[in-house]
């Protein structure tokens, strides 16, 4: 997975699956911001502007993650979402869909998954420098 | 004390730690271990790993099917017994 440095905000209460995904994507050139609640993560998205984030829906503290999302549509438009959550429930997709989420990530998470979807990502984000 | 919406999020975060880091795993093992009297080794773990995060999307599969039966019949916000309704 050949990258330029792209911002990847990792969004998550669970600190541990914060260091893992950096770990991950870091290795894969990402520049890999972590954050432990909705409130964190607008104050870090509104100075790096994210261009993907891995969203946790049911953040316990502050902010959940769909009003995370909203919020951070409109500091960072251009930031590709990507939601993640234990929850089947449909209403959640759709309400997360209609904010501007463009994948939703069921867990348990697969790195193979998140692979997955960040190549997707890079793929779409070329065709459009193209 | 958690709600059982919380209990069932809390494992549902678990299994969802143990994919990762099993997925962490053998990727850092993919990286590092290039030497040739390893492989052997490297390969083992890498199957035993797969089928760690295969185990335990098959368990978390069971959790989300105990999860709608109680959720039916206890609210899983407040711990009460719902009514034949389901309210």
């Amino acid at each position: 997975m050949e990258t330029k440095k792209y911002k990847l905000l990792v969004i998550d209460d669970e600190k541990d699956i914060c260091k893992f995904v950096k770990r991950l994507f870091s290795k894969k050139g990402f520049l890999v911001y972590t954050a432990f609640s909705g409130n964190q993560a607008i104050k870090i998205a509104s100075k790096i502007k994210p261009d993907i984030a891995l969203l946790d829906i049911y953040l316990k503290m502050g902010l959940d993650g769909l009003q995370t999302l909203k919020r951070l549509r409109k500091i960072s438009p251009q930031c590709h979402c990507l939601m993640v959550t234990w929850d089947k429930a449909e209403e959640k997709r759709k309400g997360a869909k209609k904010l501007g989420a463009v994948s939703y990530l069921t867990k348990p998470l697969t790195v193979t998954q998140l692979y997955q979807v960040v190549n997707r990502f890079i793929k779409n984000k070329r065709k459009g420098d193209e | 004390m958690p709600t059982i919406r919380e209990l069932f999020h809390k494992i549902g975060n678990g299994h969802n730690k143990i994919t990762v880091a099993a997925g962490l795993t053998k990727e850092i093992l993919k990286q590092k271990t290039k030497e040739k009297d390893f492989k052997e080794l490297k390969d083992t773990l890498i199957k035993k790993l797969s089928e760690l995060e295969r185990f335990t999307i098959e368990t978390d599969s069971i959790l989300n099917q105990l999860k709608d039966i109680i959720y039916g019949i206890i609210d899983p916000d407040t711990g009460k017994l719902k009514n034949k309704k389901g309210e």
